[in-house]
């Protein structure tokens, strides 16, 4: 990774003020480990400075404007606002576990599947793992996340379970604009399965950056789903680092739906070390208004027979940007290797933009890497054939629209999301229709 | 499996032997290394320019000076002393030679071993030749009948002094002088090139072609290449490369202008095969080169084919911008690396007009230790409706020790447009290799066939002469890796 232009600005200067405030104040007597950590941490964010579009991988996503908006860290609270009415109707999907800026909150407690991180950082095991799949090192974003992280859980399953954990990070925007970092660790044991929601609230009217950096550990013969809802109103923003490892056998399904949101940028690694490995990467942007969508996947085949699949598709409509860099690296050694990449778009307005990247660098000749590409508007038709069945315009539009998206939503493996998300899709297309 | 493994090692190990290693003895006139406002106005002076092509000059130097060596690219490479450079050779010549007779004898020879003599062209293969050697355009052929056309072909340097008017109209229209890095050096320094101009209606009735050679040592060289077709006009244009074996890291930064008008086609096609280094990477040219062309005007049409066997860099990124309504841009490409050898190449589409398509079909091969990308862009501007793309990028991969990488970007700003990109890695089947085995064709012969299919595609789009050309070449350059 090159490094980038540092840019000095009020921006980086608010944030060394905090880390002043908040980090460097606390004498670390808690951990005095972690504070090191911190402080390295920080002195890496600042010396690589906030990604500019100079930077070949924030090219086509430009920090600044959002960051403008002027995130504060959270308050320290003394009392818990009422969550009911933004979990309640999360509860459908699976078991919550409700975070508030940050903070681990009581849930209906299973002590040997979820800890705090603050907690479980006094563990040696977990404390050395952290930052082993994401390391700071040349990667603002978490570097940035390191040095301030408030909290965040770990995660630990070691048999089949059938209950998902639906993790819902919830940002205080009451007392106004406000940025979170949340750092969470995932180890499914050998043979264990789970299925993991992460959803973003955001409370009040101010506007809410989530920094979210997940590690994840998939065991041997075990599977991991992730799905990461991305459905909330156009003030939450989220910047996401999901580094995932996958040991022999094992499987990974990670499915992005990010329909709702300001600014979106997603970055899921999964790194397939064990042969026999399998990564599945889904991803699905509905974009309207303003809003900005960036997938930056990575797909790393570092050993022999793993096979990976990506699809990632989009609408775009408003102003709204679509970005998709998919990047497949085969690494040498890692022969028949097996990776399969497609991404779709569909562009409905004339201020809409994407931009993307099908990337494949391979250092290993016995692979079949293929990756296919297409942006265009809907079959003229399939909208002329259900048209001349009655239908109005619009509703053609939506049909076929809907019909693109639900590819994606169909991998949902949670009945309830997945009917919830197709009607939150629905809802989308017809409201603009209406307009 | 194992028995073909074995095979491509012992074939790997064989040295490749590069046919054109040879130099020229001729006396050349050299100006001293380094670079500075001395240089250009020498260079200026010698070739007898007006001022204002020596103000352009010092201009793109000052522009130069203010930028810095781009690093983007996938390539890795020793740095280059710009000071270390001569920037200016050309063969010492009493006269203006007006037929091949008067043409320095060696110089011929050189030609010969080069597989193009100049009279037999002429009289066989009917193409009139611009030839490159060090800078200086030696003799140029089939210059009277083109000029009852009305068809202007000859040397940058004659055309800057005889036709000032179109060469100020058009020069650096394309590739602007501070367009990148390498565009500025080459327009501060630029010793010679190829001009052409169609005037309207006209359709070139033969292929016309430079055959560029490097052949001092320490030289680099830096031409420049400018073609105009006017309204309905059709030309296509051919150009290969070739340097003689060299230990140090030889400069290439040329510039290519295309300039299409309303209705006219440029069809541009290259076969590089310049010295890639010996098998642990010594030597070989560096190739920065910056090809761009413009259509203009309606319905207009650039096409680029490329066969890319040489250099031990390639870096290079033939562009069609299409802004008149209607128009076409094309890029084929065959790219292919051996050993050490490493190419970062492809194509930018820029879709500004309505209704404009565009086609990219790049083949890349990747043998022994090199590493082979493709780099693209596809953008489509808000204002190109009903825009069309078809992207096509295939590698080939030849033994485990090569990298085959693809970074192809797309912008796209319009809802109408229609955009398709598709790419595959993989290596020769084994199947496919059993089944030539199995009928009688030994292990090399086949990935030699298999090769030719693969490319087929992209040589077809090739002139007759340049296609047969283009085949032993990459027969040569997979020599010691295949076949």
């Amino acid at each position: 990774m090159t490094t980038p232009r540092v840019e000095r600005s009020p921006i980086l200067e608010q944030i060394a003020a905090d880390f002043a405030q908040r980090v460097e104040s606390s004498n670390g007597h808690a951990n005095p480990e972690l504070h090191a950590l911190r402080r390295q941490a920080f002195d890496e964010f600042q010396r690589l400075g906030i990604p500019t579009v100079r930077h070949e991988e924030w090219k086509y996503t430009n920090l600044f404007p959002l960051l403008a908006k002027g995130f504060h860290l959270p308050p320290h609270r003394t009392e818990l606002p009422s969550l009911d009415a933004v979990l309640a109707p999360l509860r459908r999907w699976g078991r919550v576990v409700p975070l508030l800026d940050g903070q681990l909150l009581p849930h209906q407690d299973e002590p040997d599947l979820l800890q705090p991180l603050s907690e479980a950082l006094r563990d040696q095991r977990w404390f050395e793992r952290l930052g082993r799949l994401a390391p700071f090192e040349g990667n603002a974003i978490v570097a940035w996340n390191a040095a301030f992280f408030a909290g965040g859980f770990v995660l630990r399953v070691t048999n089949e379970r059938t209950e998902p954990v639906v993790a819902v990070s919830v940002l205080d925007g009451r007392a106004g604009n406000v940025a979170v970092h949340e750092r969470h660790l995932l180890e499914v044991a050998p043979g264990a399965s789970l299925v993991l929601v992460l959803v973003q609230r955001v409370l009040g009217e101010g506007e809410a950056l989530l920094n979210q950096v997940l590690e994840g550990w998939i065991g041997e013969n075990a599977s991991l789903t992730l799905v990461l809802v991305q459905d909330a109103p156009q003030t939450a923003h989220a910047i996401t680092t999901h580094e995932l490892e996958l040991a022999r056998s094992a499987r990974l399904e990670l499915i992005t739906v990010s329909i709702g949101g300001g600014f979106l940028r997603n970055m899921p690694a999964a790194r397939l070390v064990g042969e026999g490995a399998d990564a599945q990467l889904y991803g699905l942007t509905l974009a309207d208004g303003s809003m900005l969508v960036d997938h930056h996947t990575t797909v790393e085949h570092r050993v022999a027979h793993c096979t990976s699949n990506e699809l990632y598709k989009a609408i775009l409509d408003g102003r709204s940007t679509g970005v998709f860099n998919g990047k497949i690296l085969v690494q040498p050694n890692a022969q028949k290797t097996s990776a399969y990449q497609a991404n779709r778009n569909i562009v409905l307005s004339s201020r809409a933009t994407i931009n993307t990247k099908p990337q494949l660098e391979i250092f290993a000749n016995d692979v079949r890497c293929t990756h296919g590409c297409t942006v265009g508007r809907l079959d003229r038709e399939a909208l002329f054939y259900l048209r001349s069945r009655g239908l109005s315009k619009q509703e053609a539009e939506a049909l076929l629209l809907a019909a693109f998206a639900e590819e994606i939503t169909a991998k949902v493996p949670i009945e309830s999301l997945r009917t919830d998300l197709n009607a939150h899709i629905e809802h989308l297309l017809h409201a603009d229709e209406l307009a | 499996m194992s028995e073909h493994v074995d095979i491509l090692d012992q074939l790997t190990a064989s040295d490749y032997e590069y046919k054109y290693g040879f130099e020229s003895q001729i006396e050349e006139e050299v100006v001293p290394p380094g670079l500075n406002e001395e240089t250009i106005r020498l260079i200026s002076e010698k070739k007898g320019e007006p001022e204002w092509m020596l103000q352009w000059r010092l201009q793109a130097f000052r522009y130069w000076q203010t930028m810095k060596e781009p690093h983007w690219a996938n390539v890795r490479y020793t740095p280059i002393d710009y000071q270390a450079i001569s920037y200016y050779a050309a063969p010492k010549r009493k006269a203006q030679p007006r037929s091949l007779d008067e043409v320095d004898p060696e110089l011929r020879r050189t030609f010969e071993k080069l597989g193009i003599p100049l009279h037999e062209q002429e009289v066989l293969a009917g193409v009139a030749v611009d030839a490159v050697l060090d800078s200086v355009s030696v003799a140029t052929t089939f210059r009277e009948k083109l000029q009852s056309l009305g068809i202007i072909f000859c040397s940058m340097s004659e055309a800057i002094r005889e036709y000032p008017d179109l060469v100020r109209k058009y020069l650096g229209s394309v590739v602007p002088p501070n367009d990148n890095f390498f565009a500025a050096l080459n327009s501060a320094v630029f010793s010679d090139g190829s001009f052409c101009y169609l005037p309207p209606g006209v359709r070139c009735p033969i292929e016309l072609s430079t055959y560029f050679r490097i052949n001092a040592r320490n030289t680099g060289q830096f031409e420049r290449t400018l073609i105009i077709a006017d309204e309905g006009a059709y030309v296509s244009y051919l150009e290969g490369c070739t340097a003689p074996m060299r230990d140090e890291n030889q400069l290439h930064a040329a510039v290519v202008e295309l300039v299409a008008l309303a209705g006219a086609e440029i069809k541009y096609s290259t076969v590089q095969n310049w010295y890639p280094g010996d098998r642990e990477g010594r030597g070989g040219i560096y190739n920065f080169v910056t090809k761009r062309g413009i259509c203009l005007g309606e319905s207009s049409k650039i096409s680029w084919t490329q066969v890319e066997t040489g250099s031990a860099i390639t870096w290079k990124y033939p562009s069609v911008i299409l802004k008149g309504d209607n128009s076409v841009g094309e890029f084929y490409s065959v790219a292919v690396t051996n050993h050490r050898q490493q190419a970062d190449t492809g194509t930018k589409m820029t879709h500004i007009g309505r209704n404009t398509r565009s086609r990219i079909v790049s083949k890349g091969i990747s043998a022994g230790y090199s590493q082979n990308s493709y780099r693209g862009l596809v953008r489509v501007n808000p204002g190109a409706d009903g825009a069309r793309n078809f992207s096509q990028c295939d590698s080939l991969l030849i033994g485990d020790k090569c990298g085959a990488h693809t970074f192809p970007y797309i912008e796209v700003h319009n809802p109408t447009a229609i955009v398709e990109h598709e790419a595959t890695t993989s290596k020769i089947g084994e199947d496919i290799l059993f089944y030539c085995n199995q009928r009688g064709i030994d292990t090399e012969t086949a990935v030699a066939l298999i090769i030719n299919g693969y490319a087929r595609e992209v040589l077809s789009k090739l002139p007759m002469e340049f296609a047969v050309e283009a085949q032993k070449l990459l027969a040569i350059s997979l020599e010691g890796s295949v076949g």
